[in-house]
């Protein structure tokens, strides 16, 4: 294919313009643009905003800014680069020096993504929430962002508590006082309502969890006092803790994550993707903040991920319910984390705008097993609009899809509509091969 | 037939016919907003006699084929290097030769011959080492060694 009287010309590549050069690129492989990129810096800055999108900084205990990130800071090599960093993800084991990388986001004007994945976050996750948005809202191109990720293992702290603390490290938060929410005392007192006291007990255990963690951990000063659902939801309503304005698509994948983490949504008015981790207990929609005691409805939201902490998805009896009227706009919904399809589809309710439905398998012979729901969802008229349903597993860590499309006929004089199913297998993206043709034949139907 | 004529920077005239000249779309708008086949020289300031004539008998030998599709720009389409035989033939020129022609069919707006020519450059980088790619294109490496290690590290911290 090359042309073989090519020869070098003195003045090389340099004499075509940078998009004209672009245009060359377009034809190459990521593996091509590597290798030209690696002939000299000229080459590596022409082909850098084509190959590289982001910062990426994984660390397990290091809180020293590596050297690859000190190389775009002004006056160094790769200063002019800077426009091109659209994304940044941190992979972090604990928090300890969390604070170093949020800094460093500063230097990156152009970012409109960013990532936070963190290991040991147990029990300090609603103070993390509010820390790292309170320094993100001081980034000048907050309101630019529109993708915003925390993924947190909630891996608790692994270094040993401090055998001397006791509970007179525990400070009263004046703040939580005079709100209403004490938790020190109100367990102590005589109350009727069992319910109560429980909650109560849950906060205190809570909190005195999280003091013993932040004092094994020495984060104090990053993490600040504690903050409690209460508080938490006082500071997103008088818009202390906010999401980015232009914000389209948030990943709360927080274990202990509590509708207050997703309360600011509420301002967000570019927002249509939600991914959100759901505890393994039932949980409750709304924030427990008693002048908010109405559901926080999401009309904007489109895609939504649940990521269920447990199988057992009876768990989630109330969440489920109240999901519809939640997101009544939803038009592609992904499960993960139940896996038994047939019997997830049963308490699944009615999305009147649902086109596509994407649910987690621990084998995909599961197809079988799920037809028959479905068909039954299908016809009591569940989701009017569903075209694709899909089962995702993964084989030997590699992910497996195979995806339905659903194809309806319309009864003859009135009669009842049938449907089609038409299944692929989709291997890492790639169409790999049609696994079954299932038609639901009925005498009246016409296509 | 009627025929044009048009001027390279180093003052040579060619005459050509219209139809073929309208390969371009710089002369063909020109042409349509002059409203008549001038009888006057029509100049080409960058482009000079060799490079001029051999964007012509590019533009001769594809003068009846179709416009390019509606959807030319589609990713899909971009990704294809593969040049046809003729085409192949008619870039085997002195690298000098053929950056002067990608520019020439950017200046002319002639979007085929720039495809063709961008795609052969980029048929001389596909599959090359750096050291292979720098010797094609008579490139300095002038990374520091430093710089150097941390772009072979590039995968630890960058994401593409």
């Amino acid at each position: 294919m090359e042309s073989e009287s090519c020869k070098p010309n003195s003045e090389g590549l340099q004499i075509l313009p940078t998009e004209l050069l672009l245009s060359v690129f377009e034809y190459l492989d990521s593996d091509d643009k590597r290798a030209f990129s690696r002939c000299s810096r000229a080459c590596y800055f022409l082909t850098f905003r084509l190959r590289i999108r982001g910062i990426y900084w994984q660390s397990c205990y290091s809180t020293t800014t590596p050297t690859f990130l000190r190389r775009f800071e002004d006056g160094q090599s790769f200063s002019p680069l800077v426009k091109h960093i659209k994304s940044a993800k941190f992979d972090f084991k604990t928090i300890q020096g969390l604070s170093t990388p949020l800094t460093v986001l500063s230097k990156f004007p152009a970012i409109t993504s960013i990532k936070i994945c963190l290991g040991e976050t147990y029990y300090l996750e609603r103070n993390l929430y509010v820390r790292i948005l309170s320094f993100l809202i001081t980034l000048p191109y907050y309101d630019n962002l529109i993708y915003l990720g925390f993924v947190w293992r909630g891996d608790e702290v692994t270094i040993e508590w401090d055998s001397s603390y006791d509970r007179e490290h525990i400070h009263d938060d004046p703040h939580e006082l005079y709100s209403g929410a004490v938790v020190d005392r109100t367990y102590t007192i005589e109350d009727q309502r069992a319910e109560l006291i429980k909650e109560l007990h849950s906060s205190q255990w809570e909190r005195r969890s999280f003091e013993w963690t932040k004092v094994a951990l020495c984060e104090e000063e990053f993490l600040g006092k504690y903050v409690s659902p209460i508080g938490l939801n006082q500071l997103v309503l008088r818009g202390e803790v906010r999401l980015p304005k232009g914000l389209r698509s948030l990943q709360l994948g927080i274990p202990k994550c509590e509708p207050s983490f997703y309360l600011p949504l509420l301002r967000c008015e570019e927002i249509t993707s939600l991914f959100l981790s759901i505890p393994s207990r039932d949980t409750a929609v709304s924030p427990i903040y008693p002048e908010l005691n109405t559901m926080i409805e999401l009309p904007r939201i489109k895609d939504l991920t649940l990521y269920f902490h447990s199988a057992n998805f009876f768990h989630y009896e109330k969440l489920l319910k109240q999901l519809p009227s939640q997101f009544p706009n939803i038009t592609s919904l992904t499960s993960r984390g139940v896996k038994y399809v047939g019997t997830f589809l049963v308490p699944l309710p009615d999305f009147p705008k649902l086109e596509s439905l994407d649910l987690d398998v621990h084998k995909l012979w599961e197809i079988e097993i799920a037809e028959n729901p479905l068909k039954n969802r299908l016809e009591i008229g569940g989701y009017p609009e569903l075209r694709t349903f899909k089962l995702t597993a993964f084989e030997d860590d590699e992910e497996v899809q195979i995806i339905c499309s659903i194809s309806r006929f319309k009864g003859l004089d009135g009669g009842k509509e049938t449907y089609g199913f038409y299944w692929e297998e989709l291997r890492n993206g790639h169409l790999s091969a049609m696994v079954r043709k299932e038609s639901n034949n009925h005498e009246n139907e016409e296509a | 037939m009627s025929q044009i004529i048009l001027l390279s920077s180093d003052n040579v005239e060619m005459k050509v016919d219209k139809e073929v000249a309208e390969r371009s779309i710089l002369i063909k708008n020109m042409l349509e907003d002059v409203g008549e086949t001038p009888d006057q020289a029509i100049p080409i300031p960058n482009v000079n006699e060799g490079v001029l004539r051999k964007v012509i008998e590019w533009c001769e030998h594809h003068r009846n084929d179709p416009p390019p599709p509606a959807d030319e720009d589609s990713d899909s389409r971009k990704k294809s290097t593969d040049i046809e035989e003729w085409d192949q033939k008619f870039m085997q020129v002195d690298q000098e030769m053929l950056f002067e022609i990608i520019l020439a069919a950017n200046y002319l707006d002639i979007k085929p011959l720039l495809d063709v020519g961008c795609k052969t450059v980029a048929n001389m980088i596909k599959g090359k080492s750096p050291e292979e790619i720098r010797k094609t294109f008579n490139i300095q490496n002038d990374f520091t060694p430093e710089e150097e290690d941390q772009i072979r590290r590039e995968n630890e911290w960058a994401e593409e």
